[in-house]
């Protein structure tokens, strides 16, 4: 993954937890680098490692961590530094939604080594849609519900996520039906 | 593809050139795309020089004929409001109309959402979206850069520091590999030992520093230590490089990588030979000092038994002495009656010599029997017990009337040796007596507080002068201004010793020709282990 994640976790345990932390996360995670660059690629163990230190660390669980950091990801990173980038991604939750598979299809441009995750949205209605979530890595299906989370506390939406798809029971992919 | 045959339906044409114009032969814009509506509103109708100027390339006059000859050229439009947009003309010659193609051109999707355009309102294959992510990209790649450099200077900064710190020192420093072998030293470490640096590198610190008087139980320690990378805290005599014997203390640890491997071991080498010759110097003066010490104690015993011996033997001549003088008293009183009177006086001061001399060997033999006094403590009416001790025992010459006994406080019962205390309060009263002339006052104050009782004796006598008041208390010392008053010099340190077996403490102030007084301070419960202590 790109350094921007990583970095996006740093972020978060720094801004929650104080550097101290941070430095015991690193320790613990056996990540041996000092600073991250947003668009350099890193090993993807190297996040995963960092997620589970955190969620050892902090004694919640990684699922719960995964969830917190997606969250985090769209109100914080997201926003403080895409903030322009996120605001023309749509008006509402729902233009925004839909808009995602096209604006994470670009990303491969800018971030060429990248291998982002591909969305599909499909059942679209007045107050519900199905996003497809079709990715090579596991375990991030949490970090994906965060990420819609944050999406509904940016437009003041209140959204429920059900998952009615998964790799777990057999699946190729998950769905997430949103409802708002 | 016979391309005569690629027709676009206007709403295709939206789709993918959202902000695509048409311009009729005169001039006039004839029809818009839906982004391009957005951003400047209906400009339909309106001559297209009015709402936009060419910037690039620039023509002489805003005719048809002259946009059609910048067909094969990079448009630059600047509107009324300062908005730019690139893009190409193309002459459809069945319309007889210039279509422009292109969008506006922002610097960052800021200015995007400033003119109220979304992603939606771009075609999806127009790449300034994605140039205008890439710009973005950049920036924030840019701030992290900027960001990684503070944070280096800053680390550079730490490292200055502690380099100087370990450099500038007075402590050596040593740097080793997970074998003990030496990879670096600082300067204090060079002056310590007398070896550079390159004469150290790659040896161990026993090969080098260590010598015939080294303990071997300490060498054999840090060897252990170092090999086991395991802290270590250690003193150990070395030899500088000319062969002087120097004292180290040596502290150090290992340094572990993430992997948790031992990369090397740190030591900091302390000169404390300076320290080391002072304890031994003190060593010996505490051995000499015990010594000095064991000698004078038996000596004091020596001096007691002495005194014991002394005193019971002296006791019984001065008593023989004594009644013998008042037999001869008495015969001569009735033989000698006419003459009497001139030799009584000599009879008088043989008696107070007797008298004296008794005293001070009581007085002597308590002092060396003072370690073996065995309490007897007794709850007392301090007020009523000192009342007692003037009654009976200053009766004669009316003397009890210069007494006047205060009581302040809540009363309570103290816990004292009565026969013991007896000879403190005696003592003062006489003594008070004794150095303030008989037409004066005595005070004596009783003052209970929530744990002790003060109990001050006033006079308003020939005081204590201030040069010699250090000395009080101790044994035989007698004040310049009372040699012609009788005293052993003993009396007042009897009382402080009867105090401190008490648990309890005696000061004074004095004044001379203004008066003395003391304050005895006395625990209400006394307490046994104290007094174990104390002895």
């Amino acid at each position: 993954m790109y350094g921007l994640v990583n970095k996006a976790i740093e972020d978060l345990v720094i801004e929650n937890f104080g550097r101290e932390k941070w430095e015991a996360v690193k320790k613990k995670s056996g990540v041996k680098v000092d600073f991250f660059v947003s668009n350099e690629p890193y090993e993807d163990n190297i996040t995963y490692q960092l997620a589970l230190a955190v969620a050892d660390e902090t004694d919640i669980h990684i699922d719960k961590v995964m969830n917190i950091f997606g969250e985090y990801w769209v109100l914080k990173t997201g926003k403080e530094k895409y903030g322009g980038l996120m605001q023309a991604g749509g008006n509402n939750l729902k233009e925004f939604i839909i808009n995602l598979p096209n604006f994470h299809n670009r990303i491969l441009l800018i971030y060429p080594k990248l291998q982002p995750p591909e969305f599909k949205v499909d059942c679209i209605e007045n107050n519900s849609l199905h996003l497809h979530y079709i990715s090579q890595r596991e375990g991030l299906q949490e970090f994906v519900r965060g990420l819609i989370n944050g999406l509904g506390k940016m437009y003041k939406t209140e959204v429920t996520i059900e998952m009615i798809q998964s790799r777990s029971t057999g699946a190729d992919h998950e769905i997430f039906k949103i409802s708002w | 593809m016979n391309f005569s045959q690629l027709i676009l339906s206007k709403e295709q044409l939206n789709t993918l050139f959202p902000f695509f114009i048409t311009i009729n032969k005169e001039g006039i814009i004839e029809t818009i795309g839906n982004s391009q509506k957005k951003l400047f509103g209906d400009i339909t109708k309106q001559f297209f020089h009015e709402v936009f100027t060419l910037v690039r390339p620039q023509i002489t006059s805003f005719d048809f004929t002259n946009l059609l000859s910048c067909t094969e050229q990079f448009i630059l439009l600047e509107s009324k409001q300062g908005i730019t947009l690139n893009g190409q003309f193309i002459y459809l010659k069945t319309d007889e109309i210039i279509l422009f193609i292109g969008s506006p051109w922002f610097s960052s999707i800021e200015k995007v959402l400033e003119n109220n355009l979304t992603l939606n309102d771009y075609a999806l294959h127009n790449p300034i979206i994605d140039l205008l992510q890439l710009v973005k990209t950049h920036e924030i790649v840019t701030i992290d850069l900027k960001n990684t450099l503070q944070n280096l200077q800053e680390q550079k900064k730490i490292l200055e520091r502690l380099s100087l710190i370990v450099q500038e020192t007075n402590d050596g420093v040593i740097m080793m590999n997970n074998k003990g072998e030496i990879e670096w030293v600082n300067a204090a470490f060079e002056k310590n030992s007398e070896y550079i640096l390159t004469e150290v590198k790659g040896k161990r610190l026993d090969y080098i520093l260590e010598g015939q008087e080294t303990d071997p139980n300490t060498s054999q320690y840090l060897k252990d230590r170092i090999l086991n990378a395991e802290m270590f805290d250690c003193e150990i005599l070395n030899y500088t490089k000319t062969g002087n014997k120097v004292w180290f203390r040596l502290k150090g640890q290992p340094i572990f990588d993430h992997e948790g491997k031992v990369t090397q071991i740190f030591a900091l080498q302390e000169n404390i030979s300076l320290r080391k010759k002072s304890e031994s110097l003190i060593a010996k003066a505490e051995t000499e000092i015990r010594n000095n010490l064991t000698k004078a104690t038996e000596l004091n015993v020596l001096k007691d038994k002495f005194i014991r011996v002394i005193s019971h033997e002296l006791r019984t001549p001065l008593a023989a002495i004594q009644s013998s003088v008042e037999l001869i008293e008495k015969k001569l009183r009735k033989t000698n009656q006419e003459n009497y009177p001139t030799i009584e006086r000599h009879f008088t001061i043989v008696y107070t010599e007797i008298e004296r001399l008794a005293m001070m060997m009581k007085n002597l033999l308590f002092l060396s029997y003072e370690k073996e006094i065995k309490l007897n403590i007794v709850k007392t009416d301090i007020e009523k017990y000192i009342n007692e001790l003037i009654q009976n025992s200053f009766f004669q010459f009316n003397l009890t009337k210069r007494f006047e006994v205060v009581s302040k406080g809540k009363k309570q019962l103290v816990e004292i040796d009565q026969k013991l205390f007896w000879h403190v309060i005696a003592n003062l009263l006489s003594n008070a007596i004794k150095y303030s002339d008989p037409d004066k006052k005595i005070i004596i104050q009783i003052q209970f507080t929530n744990k002790e009782v003060l109990i001050s004796v006033k006079d308003f006598g020939m005081g204590i002068p201030e040069s010699e008041q250090q000395y009080l208390f101790n044994t035989f010392y007698r004040a310049t201004n009372i040699e012609n008053i009788d005293g052993n010099g003993l009396g007042l340190v009897i009382i402080k010793n009867m105090i401190d077996i008490h648990n309890g403490s005696i000061n004074f102030n004095s004044r001379v020709n203004q008066g003395t007084e003391f304050t005895i301070s006395l625990p209400v419960y006394y307490k046994k282990n104290k007094v174990q202590k104390h002895h």
